[in-house]
């Protein structure tokens, strides 16, 4: 045992150096061409902190040996934010996992490896409700949805995640403290672990949704005139796959509109014929967008763009199934592009649908380590950010390659970008 | 093994398989259905070599099938995860306590290690004598040797509602559920061989069985392995519950005025879809059934199966600990199950804690409260 494991061993009682662990702590939902993989580590240690201390113990054995430390919740996305890519340290969050409702403020103060869909049930026996949480929630993390960022079930009324922390408490090299969530929310843990944060709630109201089967423009239509929470379009060829899967009765475009029972706009819905029936079993089937993969191997790609701009987008990825969920502002598309093999061709066509986006204003929804050359135009303060990030981790070791570029990775993804051109 | 690595490739990684009771327990990814079925693709892609530590962790699993349920993309997991275990043991990859029962199981008949002429002593603490009947009564090895009580209570209800019972005493063996769901087919084989034998010459047409692993087995289990062999499997198999839900509208019975929980043996509900019937009978009797939160094919294991009790019993107890407090927080008298190995395992999981439950059969429930006819 040298120097380094013997003092995790010393200081940590959830810890794993052995090849099999390190291993099931070095992936997430991508699968990278071999290409990329070739340049991916491997984590050097697994630890289980069951407390924000001994999230910081590890931080200052981090700096004490160079070593980068990875964040890692329940690792449901596929931005590569969560794997280890220079090696390192590896903390899963899992075992910071309390919770606390201010039912006065109506704020949850949680832990990191809280489930949200966990929480949510908690919620729900005192008379309260997230007002947001992603459609990975009955998996994903509290620490992990605020670290990566973005919009989720109730995004149309509530807005982002971002929109709905009220403060994070974040470990770095310098302690422990409670911060302002902007130099946090989405900055996957390269400026700061976020060990707590206080997230908004409203008051439980049944939820009613609606289905209609009507086209994307009258779609952004019944969107804002409605007073729905959530809203999601599902288009012809996803809906034909979703057939096929789960059985449902349904035809051509839909959309699926969700409301506070309170305020569900009975009259809209006739109006319109919106089906409850469908609207339900759409509803039910929020947290399985991918139950397609059932039929087919499939590579998710995602972009945010205006609302003003998803018609033209839609016209040019006609034929791709997609979902798009609506935001306040903006909407967020879901492409799945189904495959029999990993072949280079489809990340070449991954990268097209990016750039096809940004034509219309878009951008990538999360940089992660795949995208990290991408950040700038994902957050418009980037250069305020190099400079905090470069404050409080002088050698880098936070989550490193991710949001800011670092090595071969994200060189190669934009030369392939630029080949394109 | 194909169907394995197809299985292992096809994992969406959505960690929804995290409410794996093994997962619950250890919180590590070695321990959850998608962290195996990720060291799996990695095997395969020799991205990492076997060790006695991956084994281990490959075999930390109950069976219990709840990771296919909430799968969302449909892996048949738990057929994968006896592949899998099949092709470890194949291949050398023996757990070593595993491997004892087997030793055991050939020299005995039984995994206990118990004597053969021991099996039948619970028939002989009761005035009731089998019959030549065409239905036999399959007591399986747990009723047999460690929960006597409820074969003596299964036979005493039968002889009570003029059930006519066989029963193949001595030459009753092991159904091989361990053995099936440890991957170790080669004994399994033998297993049904000599079951099958002996109900061929007692012209057995129905098997009646009080344990959830041995109504799995011979029900779903045996059709298959007989055909593999070659057999003409034509017995009809049912669990005591579904004898019971057949019967018991025409029993007399003093109701019960008893609350009480129900507990889902993972081998009768998740793996053969009986649900209702426990249920029906429960409130036959008139007590009232305060479900668990978790319950039906979302019930939590006991965290005795799929040899996890034997090899892992630290792990075992811990699943069956969270299992008991949620019994507990029903808030009720009684835990009610269909299998003794559940009923064991749960009996011992109780002893951790000071509240008290009392963990019955639901067949000892219904016999003592069948008057005479």
């Amino acid at each position: 045992m040298n120097q380094f494991q013997l003092e995790i061993s010393k200081k940590f009682k959830r810890f794993d150096f052995h090849p099999i662990q390190r291993k099931l702590y070095s992936y997430d939902l991508s699968e990278p061409p071999k290409l990329l993989k070739k340049f991916l580590g491997v984590a050097d240690v697994v630890i289980q902190p069951e407390g924000k201390e001994e999230v910081y113990e590890a931080l200052k054995i981090a700096k004490k040996y160079r070593m980068p430390v990875i964040p890692r919740g329940a690792a449901t996305s596929a931005y590569g934010g969560v794997l280890p890519y220079k090696g390192g340290m590896v903390v899963d969050f899992t075992r910071l996992n309390n919770f606390e409702i201010d039912e006065d403020k109506k704020l949850l103060i949680s832990e990191a490896g809280v489930v949200w869909w966990d929480v949510q049930k908690e919620l729900v026996k005192k008379g309260l409700s997230l007002r947001v949480y992603p459609t990975s929630a009955p998996s994903s993390t509290v620490g992990g949805w605020i670290g990566q960022g973005g919009y989720g079930v109730g995004s149309l009324k509530y807005g982002s995640i971002a929109e709905n922390v009220d403060w994070v408490e974040v470990v770095d090299f310098r302690g422990i403290n409670v911060k302002e969530p902007s130099k946090f929310v989405g900055l996957e843990g390269t400026t700061g672990f976020i060990v707590s944060a206080a997230i908004k709630l409203k008051d439980y109201d049944d939820d009613v949704a609606f289905a209609f089967n009507t086209s994307i423009e009258d779609s952004i239509k019944l969107v804002f005139e409605s007073k729905a929470h959530t809203a999601f379009f599902y288009n012809k060829e996803y809906i034909e796959i979703l057939k096929e899967v789960r059985g449902i009765d349904i035809e051509g475009n839909t959309l699926l509109l969700t409301f506070e029972s309170k305020l569900a706009e009975k009259d809209l819905n006739e109006k319109l014929n919106g089906d409850e029936l469908i609207g339900e079993k759409l509803w039910q089937d929020r947290f399985y967008p991918l139950r397609i993969r059932k039929i087919s191997n499939l590579i998710c790609v995602e972009v945010i763009l205006p609302i003003e701009k998803l018609p033209n987008l839609i016209k040019k990825i006609e034929g791709y199934p997609f979902i798009v969920v609506f935001s306040k502002n903006n909407a967020v598309v879901l492409m799945l592009l189904t495959i029999k093999d990993l072949k280079y061709s489809i990340w070449l066509k991954t990268v097209k649908l990016i750039k096809l986006a940004e034509r219309f204003n878009g951008r990538i929804y999360s940089p992660g380590l795949w995208f990290s050359y991408k950040s700038d135009k994902v957050f418009p303060n980037f250069e305020m950010l190099k400079n905090y990030k470069k404050d409080v981790d002088e050698y880098n070791l936070l989550n490193p390659g991710k949001i800011f570029p670092l090595g071969v990775i994200p060189k190669l993804v934009k030369i392939v970008e630029m080949v394109m051109k | 093994m194909i169907e394995v690595i197809k299985g292992s490739k096809a994992c969406a990684r959505c960690n929804y398989c995290k409410v794996c009771p093994v997962y619950t327990v250890e919180s590590w990814e070695s321990s959850s259905p998608r962290g195996k079925l990720y060291a799996i693709k990695s095997l395969v892609e020799k991205e990492i070599n076997i060790d006695a530590r991956t084994v281990k962790e490959l075999f930390k699993c109950t069976t219990c099938g709840i990771c296919e349920v909430i799968c969302q993309v449909e892996i048949p997991l738990v057929k994968l995860w006896e592949e899998l275990r099949e092709f470890l043991n194949n291949n050398g990859y023996v757990l070593p306590v595993h491997k004892k029962l087997k030793e055991r199981t050939f020299r005995e008949w039984n995994p206990y290690g118990e004597s053969r002429e021991k099996r039948i002593e619970w028939l002989n603490e009761i005035n009731i004598k089998p019959s030549s009947s065409e239905l036999l009564y399959f007591a399986g090895c747990t009723s047999s040797y460690r929960v006597q009580n409820l074969a003596k209570n299964t036979v005493e209800l039968f002889s009570k509602v003029d059930v006519k019972f066989s029963y193949a005493g001595i030459n009753e063996f092991c159904c091989g559920s361990p053995f099936l769901r440890t991957g170790q087919m080669d004994i399994a084989q033998k297993l049904f061989l000599k079951n099958y034998k002996i109900w061929k010459e007692m012209d057995v047409r129905r098997i009646v069985t009080s344990c959830a692993g041995c109504y799995r087995t011979i029900a779903k289990d045996y059709p298959r392995i007989a055909e593999k062999l070659g057999y003409n499997f034509d017995f009809e198999v049912l669990h005591t519950v579904q004898l019971l839900d057949e019967i018991i509208d025409d029993v007399n019975l003093s109701k019960i005025n008893i609350k009480a929980t129900y507990h889902d043996p993972c081998h009768l509900g998740r793996h053969m879809g009986v649900y209702e019937e426990p249920r029906r009978v429960i409130k036959k009797l008139g007590i009232e059934l305060v479900e668990m939160e978790r319950n039906r094919d979302n019930a939590f294991c006991c965290g005795a199966g799929g040899g996890v009790r034997s090899q892992f019993k630290e792990l075992a107890f811990e699943i069956g600990k969270l299992r008991v407090k949620e019994a507990l927080d029903t808030d009720t008298k009684y835990l009610i199950s269909c299998c003794p190995f559940c009923e064991l395992h749960l009996s011992q999981s109780l002893k951790y804690f000071d509240e008290k439950i009392s963990v019955l059969d639901l067949v000892e429930v219904v016999n003592k409260k069948v008057e005479d006819l």
